[in-house]
């Protein structure tokens, strides 16, 4: 063995030594690991997750005075906590501030604010775990106007946002709820 | 060397469990959609209203040319008549106008008659005078 060993080369007596020396090391460190660990098992519960789906709240295409645009916006609670669901509609205006779109809000939604250019609905009743809205509206349609102020309207589109405002925080009132976050 | 790598460790993690916290502690989530739209061809559509707008002009001429044709042409003779009657019955006076051309041609018949009848009355009296004198007789 010692006489093989003189046998190789430099090199591969060098190569060896530390290939041993590691396999050394680590026959070391998981006997200590192994002699000195200890296990905890942590206690812990699932926390509560807010989470949101905003469905029908966009269209694409062309649109001109007293067409409607198939945006019916509805929110479903993907999360696990009780919430109060909102739906703001921002639109352009024209002339001396005059909203370009209106549309008729579905029953079980209440307006809770409202300046030129937007509009805020409040969905009346809380929102559990996998409940969903009914659709805010069936259609969002452009108003009648003139030609001039058609053509005085650089930017037709509309924006639709949705808002879960947790029950814990900010209470189970729809308009209260949303004074609070002061939007 | 070994302690600012332990302080880049530590900041992270406690980065990473201080804004989660604080994130969920908001009680707000959004989600936004924004529908890209843009403007249509509306002037095709004012064309068509346009024409719309014509209709009852058509309807208006009808009635009163019909109603001023009808005035000019009985009117060109009768205008003097109209002046110089306006103070009294304007709207009887055409009435009357026809009524007396319709008798005056009835009556040119008759007039003649009760004009030489007239003029024959003239004459009574000295046929009366005669009759009388026959009378007398």
């Amino acid at each position: 063995m010692k006489s093989k060993f003189k046998t190789l080369s430099r090199t591969s007596q060098a190569t060896l030594i530390i290939a041993l020396l590691l396999c050394v090391g680590i026959v070391a460190y998981a006997a200590y690991s192994a002699w000195i660990s200890k296990s905890e098992k942590s206690t812990l519960t699932k926390g509560d997750v807010m989470e949101m789906s905003l469905l029908n709240a966009s269209a694409t295409g062309e649109v001109v005075p007293g067409q409607s645009v198939a945006i019916s916006p509805s929110i479903t609670n993907t999360g696990t906590k009780d919430c109060m669901a909102y739906v703001k509609v921002e639109m352009p205006t024209y002339g001396a501030g005059a909203d370009a779109y209106t549309f008729t809000d579905n029953s079980g939604w209440t307006k809770v604010a409202e300046s030129s250019g937007s509009v805020t609905y409040g969905f009346n009743t809380v929102l559990h775990s996998d409940e969903s809205t009914s659709s805010l509206c069936e259609s969002i349609a452009m108003v009648e106007m003139s030609s001039t102020d058609f053509k005085a309207l650089d930017d037709v589109s509309i924006t639709v946002t949705g808002y879960l405002l947790d029950c814990d925080e900010y209470g189970t009132e729809v308009g209260e709820a949303w004074s609070q976050i002061g939007e | 060397m070994k302690r600012l790598l332990m302080a880049i460790v530590v900041n992270a993690i406690l980065f990473s469990t201080i804004s989660i916290p604080a994130y969920a502690a908001s009680g707000i989530i959004t989600k936004s959609y924004r529908s890209e739209l843009t403007k249509g061809e509306y002037a095709e559509e004012q064309e068509l209203t346009e024409p719309q707008q014509p209709e009852p002009k058509q309807s208006e001429p009808t009635g009163s040319v019909f109603a001023i044709v009808v005035i000019d042409d009985s009117d060109d003779p009768s205008e003097p008549d109209k002046e110089e009657n306006a103070a009294g019955n304007s709207v009887d006076e055409p009435v009357e106008t026809e009524s007396e051309h319709v008798i005056t041609e009835d009556t040119k018949i008759e007039k003649p008659a009760e004009s030489e009848g007239s003029e024959s009355t003239r004459i009574e009296p000295t046929e009366t005078e005669e009759g009388t004198e026959k009378y007398e007789e």
